[in-house]
């Protein structure tokens, strides 16, 4: 059971980050960006000290939004994301294998992946209603932790591409943990008003993860969009950038990944259809929360595992300089 | 002969370039390696106590997060091993951890090696893939602090005794509210408070005596942290007492 806990935390923030990893084109190196999702952890761990030792010291103002406010904006954005930033900059400016400053965008992701793995395990650890807490998690917390530091790492990719540094130095603190106060303010404002009441609570329980899935949709766009800004700045700064030794092919490698990820993709949809048919027969809408998630990360290991075949595809009649160009 | 000592001494060089800072000791693990002797010089006493800050100094970013992650995993599958589990883990990693730089340093110059690349920008990518990062190792720190906090609060806190003021307090407070909200008064009396059994540090059951205009009764509860932090307890009515 433990292990099936284990996996239901780490699982989830691996699956973005490798989708994040192959939308933007696996241009930086496996390595750096698993390792960044290893050294994710130091930075929850840090993180988690800071907000023990703030809590010893901390004066509760007894009201519920200021607390909402404080705990959301400065507790929750403000100290994680510093951490997070912190664990980027030491790790990605000391990593030999970090080419371009696009990498830092993908590195930024998988250290808030692991972040939000150690955070997982952490709200999952000896709670009976564990898989209704991990699927909620999977749809919300893990992706939200990973777009907002994305946007940051973006940030930070601009302060290597020229021109006002200290803004983007600034905006990669503040974006993120601009996005993570919005995420966690609703849901922290709505566990506090809803303390203490019980039966049948409508709009008002489910109202606030409304809010902060919007607030996680917001975060995926302001990704994509950076990712491919930074892209064409990198460009033009830069023109064709070398690539690394990763880029090299080649097909069979290709096709075993994304075999495996779509094969990942059918196992996640099969439980899925599980999940919500029995919800449907049995009338129990946790199952179908359980299911819901499911189904995204099918769709998610399904995307990896088609871009993995389409770059296949299209490099299979080209030489690997036109592979380079292309993907750049 | 003549060309085998020329590896060797080449090897050296690349690692000595590689290092950076204080290289001896590593070139020291790398002969002991090579006649697979062991010597007490290995041995590494700031990796015994800060393995982390060690590791992330001699940017092996990779090794320090797997030695984060490592007890993480340990204790979530084995609770109870953890404590035999982390002290055998840091010894082995204060043993082994030159050689494991050695290794990790071998590892990096052959794959430069390989590059095809004039020797100075060999050289050049070497010192630059190696070296050691001051930042990094007050980063681990840091993480190495944060750790002890988190394992320091980890530490489940005594909950009160079931004869304290506070619980007695607590219970006497719960009682007058229920019975101010079914249109009693507040006269109410908490006496022979005794302790029946515990779950560790989690739970505490009590048992008592609620003296009312009423009449009496001998219930029993169970009290639980709300915020052990701020010292904030629950207790639970779970009926009359057997």
């Amino acid at each position: 059971m433990r292990f099936l806990l284990l996996m239901a935390a780490v699982l989830p923030p691996v699956v973005i980050v490798a989708y994040v990893h192959g939308r933007d084109g696996n241009t930086a190196a496996p390595r750096l960006v698993w390792e960044g999702f290893l050294l994710g952890t130091c930075a929850g761990i840090v993180a988690l000290g800071t907000v023990h030792l703030l809590s010893r010291v901390g004066v509760d103002s007894g009201n519920a939004l200021v607390k909402a406010l404080t705990d959301s904006f400065f507790r929750a954005g403000l100290l994680e994301e510093a951490a997070k930033l912190a664990t980027v900059v030491i790790f990605a400016w000391n990593h030999a294998d970090r080419r371009a400053p696009h990498d830092l965008l993908v590195v930024a992701a998988a250290v808030a992946g692991g972040f939000a793995a150690l955070e997982n395990i952490g709200f999952l650890l000896d709670r009976s209603d564990w898989p209704m807490i991990a699927a909620t998690r999977a749809l919300l917390s893990a992706p939200g932790h990973i777009f907002a530091a994305a946007v940051g790492g973006a940030c930070l990719a601009y302060t290597e591409l020229g021109g006002g540094r200290m803004l983007w130095w600034a905006m990669a603190l503040i974006l993120p943990a601009m996005l993570h106060g919005l995420y966690d303010f609703p849901l922290m404002l709505g566990s506090a008003a809803l303390q203490g009441r019980s039966g049948d609570l409508g709009y008002a329980a489910v109202l606030p993860l409304i809010l902060s899935a919007a607030v996680v949709l917001t975060g995926a766009v302001l990704t994509s969009t950076a990712s491919r800004r930074v892209h064409k700045r990198q460009s033009d700064h830069q023109g064709i950038v070398e690539t690394s030794i990763h880029h090299d092919p080649w097909l069979s490698r290709h096709q075993f990944r994304g075999r495996i990820w779509r094969i990942g993709g059918i196992v996640l949809l099969v439980i899925a259809i599980a999940f919500m048919t029995a919800s449907l027969f049995r009338a129990e809408i946790a199952l179908a929360t359980i299911g819901l998630p499911c189904a995204f990360y099918a769709w998610a290991c399904f995307s990896r595992g088609q871009l993995l075949l389409a770059r296949w595809l299209t490099i299979l009649p080209m030489d690997r300089g036109w592979n380079k160009r292309l993907f750049r | 002969m003549d060309g085998e000592v020329r590896a060797i001494r080449d090897e050296e060089a690349l690692l000595r370039i590689f290092v950076g800072r204080n290289p001896e000791p590593f070139v020291h693990a790398l002969r002991s390696g090579k006649t697979t002797k062991w010597s007490g010089s290995l041995f590494n006493p700031v990796c015994l106590f800060f393995p982390l800050v060690w590791f992330f100094y001699r940017r092996m970013f990779f090794y320090g997060a797997v030695l984060m992650v490592a007890p993480i995993i340990i204790a979530v599958l084995f609770p109870n091993a953890i404590g035999t589990i982390g002290t055998g883990l840091s010894g082995a990693v204060a043993v082994i951890s030159s050689w494991l730089y050695v290794t990790y340093a071998q590892n990096r110059i052959a794959s430069i090696e390989r590059s095809g690349q004039p020797e100075s920008v060999r050289d050049e990518l070497i010192r630059k893939a190696g070296g050691t990062s001051v930042a990094g190792a007050v980063f681990g720190a840091v993480v190495t602090a944060a750790w002890v906090v988190v394992a320091l609060a980890a530490i489940p806190k005594s909950l009160p005794a079931c004869t304290s003021d506070a619980v007695r307090d607590t219970i006497r407070n719960g009682v007058i509210e229920q019975r101010q909200q079914h249109g009693f008064d507040a006269s109410v009396t908490v006496t022979d408070l005794t302790e029946t059994g515990h779950d560790g540090q989690r739970s505490r059951s009590c048992e008592f005596t609620i003296s009312t205009p009423q009449g009496t009764n001998r219930l029993q509860g169970e009290m639980s942290w709300v915020n052990p932090a701020t010292d904030q307890f629950k207790m639970q009515f779970k009926g009359p007492a057997h």
